[in-house]
Order: C-alpha cells, then structure tokens, then sequence
C-alpha cells in the first residue's frame, strides 16, 4: 500500500508541475506582450520587454515549484484537504490507520481525472488575451501609434547613436560639439589633400612632360584625317 | 480496524452522547471534551459554578463505559492518606502486620469534587497518581488500575473558602473544561427530567479493554507536519506574547494540544488530523495554561478570548 501510494503522490508532483509551469509560460508571454505594447505606446526601446518577462518567469517558476503542490491539490479536490498532506508526511511511518488513511486516499484519487490540474477555462481565458493583446500590437505596429515619443525625448540613448552612424545620419543636435569638430577635421583633411595634389602637379611640371598631365588621350589630339589614315594602315597591316 | 470500523467509531462515539444525554441534558461539548482526555489517557479538569451537574456527567461516564468509579469530596480537612490509602495494622493471620489499605485513587475514574476546596498539600498527593499512573506509600510504590484518570470539578475562585490549584498540578491536567449554564430550553428539559422522580439507568457502551485499544489508536492518528508546526507555534506565542499574557504554556501543552486533536479525529471517525481539531482543542488545552497579566484584566480580557486571538495570528 505504501508504495502505491508513494506512486500515486509523484504521479500528482510531476502532472502538477507540468500544469504549473505551461501556465507560468502562457503568463509570461501575455506579460511580454504587454510590456512591449506598453513600450510601443511610449516608443521606448521595444527588445528591453524581454527583460521584466524573464523576471517574472524565474520568479513564477521558482514559486510554483517550490509551493507544496498538495496544498494547490487540495484546494482544488476539497475531498482530500489535510489527508493528502498528512498522508505524504506520514509516508515513512506504518501503523494501522495510516495504512487506512493511505487506502481511502487511493480510492479517491482514482476518482479524480488528470484533466482536474489543468484549468481549462483559466488557460482559453488567457489565450484570449494573448490573441487580443497581439493584435492590438500589430494595429499599433502598422498605423504607427504612439502616445509619446519617450525615445525621441530622452534623445536616443546609445541605441538611437548606433542607429544613426549606422545610417549615416548624425545630427548634431545629437553629437553636439565633438561631432562638429569631427567634421571639421574631415573637410580640413580633405582640403588639404587637394591641395597637397595640386602642389605636387606644379612642381613635377618641370621635370615630366606637359601632355603627362592632359585629360585627352593621344590619339584624341590627333587630327580627325590623320587618324583615319593612321587606323586604315594598321588594318592592312593586319590582313596582310 | 479497517476503514469501515474507523467510520464507525464515529457512530459509537455518537452513540455514547445519546446514551449519555438520557441523564445529562445538553453539554455536548463537555462530554466530547471529557472522552478527548480519556481517549489521550489523561486528566481533565471541570469548572463550573454549583449545580451544574458536573459530578452527575462524571458518573454518568464511568456507567456508559464500563469503569470502576470513585469519588471524593474535597474538604480543607481532607489528608493524602484519606486519598492514596494507609497502613494500618492487619491481625487477621494472627500475627500484627502492616497491610496497606488501598485508598479511593484505586480505581478507574477517580472524580475529585471541589478539588480547590482542599488544601493544597492534599491536592499535591493527587500529582504522582496523576502523573505516573501510581502511588507510594510508606516508601512502597503501588501501580494504580488501567485505565485510570482523575476527573476533578473546582468551583471557580472567586468563591469563597477555595484554594487555587499549585500551577505545577494545574499542568497535569490535560484540559480545562468549562461547564456553562445550560440553554433555557435545556433546562426546562432537565426540570422536567428531575422532577419526575425516576431515572434511566443507563446502558454500558464501551468496555475496559475497547477503552485501552481506543487510546493505542489515538496515539497512531497521523498528524500533517504543517500543522504540528502550527501548534507548536501557538503555544510559543503564549510564552513570547507578553503584553497581556504573564506566563505561557509549556511544551507539555504541545503535547497536549497534538494529542487531543488525535483524539478528536478518532472520535470523528476520521483517520487523520484536522486544523478545526487543532482550533477546537485549543481552548481547553490553553485556557489554565496561560496566566494573563494585570493589563488584561483590567481590560477584561478573559484567557478564551486570548487564545482566539492567538489563534487569529497563527492562522491554523
């Protein structure tokens, strides 16, 4: 008897922590949804939902399986409220009315449908928001809703930075005075860089050839009937 | 025992008060509470004022259950001896010896009547017996009958020529029963029954040896973990309560408490122990073993309404 009901009592633990956890992850992603609706509205970076939703999950997990699961048993099978503790805390002693405690709890556990530790209508109910909450996402997500633009007026943050020399667009409202002298440097190097090749065109002058530094080609400088001539003589040559 | 059998006890138990109730009209609880301290094999102690039929219900029980009843009335002039027994000198073989000459505490049920009405080295000589289930006498111990308990009534001590009990003996009682005045349609009921003239005799319902078995039982009743802590709890809080509360239980309350709530549960029927056995239990284990202070009473708090609110705070 003992052993059957040492069967029974993990047969509760291990449906019922199952039941609990699928509930703690249905939760869990109602309140990530709602956070990142919440963040949406308020358009503050969207991804940091995922933070408060792993809180909430380590911490509803850590107190579910660490609740008794046969006080929640209980509660829900009015019938066994303080057997089926005081017969799980008695599991080591043997006595007549133990063993009898032991019989009539068996019995009436087989009474009891597996289905019991999952609440159906709790479980549709949240489903339910699940399913309302994403489409208010999606709707808020494609008319571009926002209430207040919290990422605008706190000016970024360093995501909002990353975007924007990714993109190429820096304000610099943005980047204030060091951007500025960025700036500043560039245009100058780029100046001096012109100028540095214009130099060395001059001084080279002297020495190499003018026609080094033209833009046309040669033959370009060429007159039109001279170059007929020159292209006539090199396709005979070629036949011959 | 099986199962079934457990359930029935229920019905015997149910069966005992009707049977009972032929001569004690009404006080369910106090004979539900006199059988707990009989099933834990302990001592109870009956308050009332006069009349109440407190010796009458005693009586009644020692009839139903088949036991060997004695009782004695307590003067200020009662001595030990006049309760454990004495020597005297024995000259029927025809020689003079020393025979101890039992005294009424060899019995089954011993009914102390108005045990604060003796003097407090009288009431001490109870202890031992109470206690250890025996007696000594002229250095020679004697094993006292099983089963054996001492029910003692006390009138309460705002009446005079009383002696409050010694607090060490008050602990040996396992409960403290308050018999309160009867409803008036009870009473009506008990006139009519007294004044006829004749009375039922009363059918015996358990034997000796049930009774023994029944207390073996008692003590195998398991117990949750959770809720032993909760009565563990509620009797440290007795101790550490001290703005109205001057002395707190003992562990022996503990003790008290878990087994009367076993008891109760058998009695029930019921093969394991309930919170309602721990709340209902509660007040005649604590109710004479918890010393209030002058702060409640001078703001007329009374040890029951104490204990509910300890209860309040435990949350059982």
């Amino acid at each position: 008897m003992r052993d059957e009901f040492r069967k029974a009592l993990r047969e509760i633990h291990t449906v019922r922590s199952i039941a609990d956890i699928f509930d703690v992850i249905i939760e869990s992603i109602f309140v990530f949804l709602a956070i990142y609706l919440f963040l949406s509205l308020i358009n503050l970076y969207r991804e940091f939902a995922v933070f408060p939703t792993l809180i909430y999950l380590a911490f509803r997990a850590w107190k579910v399986l660490t609740e008794k699961n046969l006080y929640a048993v209980e509660r829900e099978h009015p019938e066994l409220k303080e057997r089926l503790r005081t017969a799980a805390d008695t599991l080591h002693h043997d006595n007549i009315i133990v063993s009898k405690l032991r019989l009539s709890i068996i019995k009436t556990l087989r009474s009891v449908k597996v289905s019991s530790f999952f609440h159906f209508k709790e479980l549709l109910k949240k489903l339910g928001y699940i399913t309302g909450i994403s489409f208010v996402i999606i709707m808020v997500g494609v008319y571009n809703i926002q209430i207040i633009d919290m990422e605008g007026f706190i000016g970024g943050g360093w995501i909002g930075l990353k975007e924007s020399l990714l993109k190429g667009h820096i304000a610099d409202s943005l980047l204030g005075s060091s951007i500025d002298s960025i700036n500043d440097d560039f245009a100058m190097n780029n100046l001096n860089n012109v100028n540095t090749l214009r130099l060395q065109q001059e001084s080279m002058a002297d020495s190499l050839p003018e026609d080094l530094f033209n833009t046309k080609s040669f033959e370009e400088t060429l007159e039109k009937k001279k170059r007929i001539y020159i292209r006539n003589y090199f396709s005979k040559v070629r036949n011959y | 025992m099986s199962s079934v059998q457990i359930e029935k006890l229920k019905h015997t138990f149910e069966t005992i008060q009707k049977e009972l109730s032929k001569a004690v009209i009404g006080q369910n609880e106090v004979v539900e509470h006199v059988l707990v301290s009989m099933l834990c094999n302990s001592n109870a102690l009956l308050e009332s004022y006069p009349g109440l039929g407190k010796t009458l219900l005693i009586k009644s029980i020692a009839d139903v259950l088949e036991l060997d009843f004695k009782r004695i009335q307590c003067t200020p002039d009662l001595m030990p001896s006049d309760i454990i027994g004495t020597e005297i000198i024995d000259e029927s073989t025809g020689k003079r010896v020393f025979k101890f000459q039992k005294g009424p505490v060899f019995t089954n049920i011993l009914l102390a009547d108005e045990i604060n009405r003796a003097t407090p080295k009288t009431q001490s000589a109870l202890l031992e017996a109470m206690q250890e289930k025996q007696v000594t006498a002229a250095g020679k111990t004697h094993e006292l009958d099983q089963p054996f308990f001492v029910l003692a009534t006390q009138n309460p001590i705002e009446q005079e020529g009383t002696y409050p009990l010694p607090e060490a003996q008050t602990d040996r009682f396992l409960l403290k029963i308050l018999v309160t005045y009867p409803p008036e349609e009870d009473e009506y009921t008990i006139v009519n029954q007294y004044t006829k003239g004749s009375s039922e005799k009363l059918r015996k319902i358990l034997g000796k040896n049930s009774l023994l078995a029944l207390q073996r039982f008692t003590r195998q009743v398991p117990i949750a973990n959770d809720l032993t802590k909760h009565v563990i709890k509620l009797v440290a809080l007795t101790r550490s309560e001290k703005e109205y509360i001057e002395f707190g239980a003992s562990p022996r309350a503990s003790i008290g408490l878990v087994l009367a709530a076993k008891a109760r549960a058998l009695m029930q029927g019921r093969a394991h122990v309930s919170a309602e056995d721990i709340r209902t239990m509660a007040y005649p284990i604590l109710r004479h073993r918890i010393i209030l202070n002058f702060e409640a009473e001078r703001k007329g708090l009374t040890t029951d309404k104490m204990i509910e609110e300890l209860l309040k705070k435990v949350k059982i």
